[in-house]
């Protein structure tokens, strides 16, 4: 639970990158590993 | 009582038949005062041991063994580190891996046993060019 509330999760899965970058749901590979890569114009808001 | 059915066993045999390579499962728990999840989590690894004679459970103190602790970076109970031939995967479960946790770890065991990702052509490419440590954390519920 204290993890839970640390990452402010409510919803899974969530998955958190690097302690910074949140990605909701359960997204595209591809767009899964834009996002984890923290590329450009990469959307984590799926 | 066995968690899982003689055709989830049959099924899980097969689907695990394809590792070549020893795979180990360090558990980690507390037995006074630890997490409801310790004993649950045994009992699953335990009976996916059973499965397949390269998986082996090897169980750690997570009060005493503090140096596998500090080794593997382990912070909570229980928790499952997986080992491929020996060697750290680094990829870890935290809580009892029963409901929709239960197929991450049989995969995870899997990849580890195999060494085969299922990963497109695209995904590899560009994990090939990470320099730095990636940090992933995944949560998920077992309901």
């Amino acid at each position: 639970m204290d993890l839970s509330r640390r990452y402010h999760v409510t919803g899974v899965p969530k998955t958190i990158v690097n302690e910074s970058i949140e990605i909701l749901g359960a997204v595209p590979e591809a767009q899964f590993v834009e996002s984890a890569l923290g590329e450009p114009g990469a959307s984590t808001d799926a | 009582m066995a968690l899982l059915s003689a055709s989830d066993e049959a099924a899980l045999k097969e689907h695990l038949a394809a590792i070549d390579t020893p795979v180990s499962l360090l558990l980690f728990t507390q037995t006074i005062g630890g997490s409801e999840g310790g004993p649950i989590a045994k009992q699953v690894l335990d009976e996916l041991a059973l499965l397949n004679d390269k998986i082996a459970v090897v169980e750690k103190n997570f009060v005493l063994d503090t140096e596998d602790r500090t080794r593997y970076g382990v912070e909570r109970e229980p928790a499952i580190v997986v080992l491929r031939d020996g060697a750290d995967t680094r990829m870890r479960f935290l809580g009892a891996p029963t409901g929709y946790e239960f197929v991450p770890l049989v995969e995870a065991i899997l990849l580890a046993g195999t060494g085969k990702a299922e990963l497109e052509d695209a995904t590899v490419a560009k994990l090939d060019k990470v320099t730095s440590p990636v940090d992933i954390k995944v949560f998920s519920t077992p309901t």
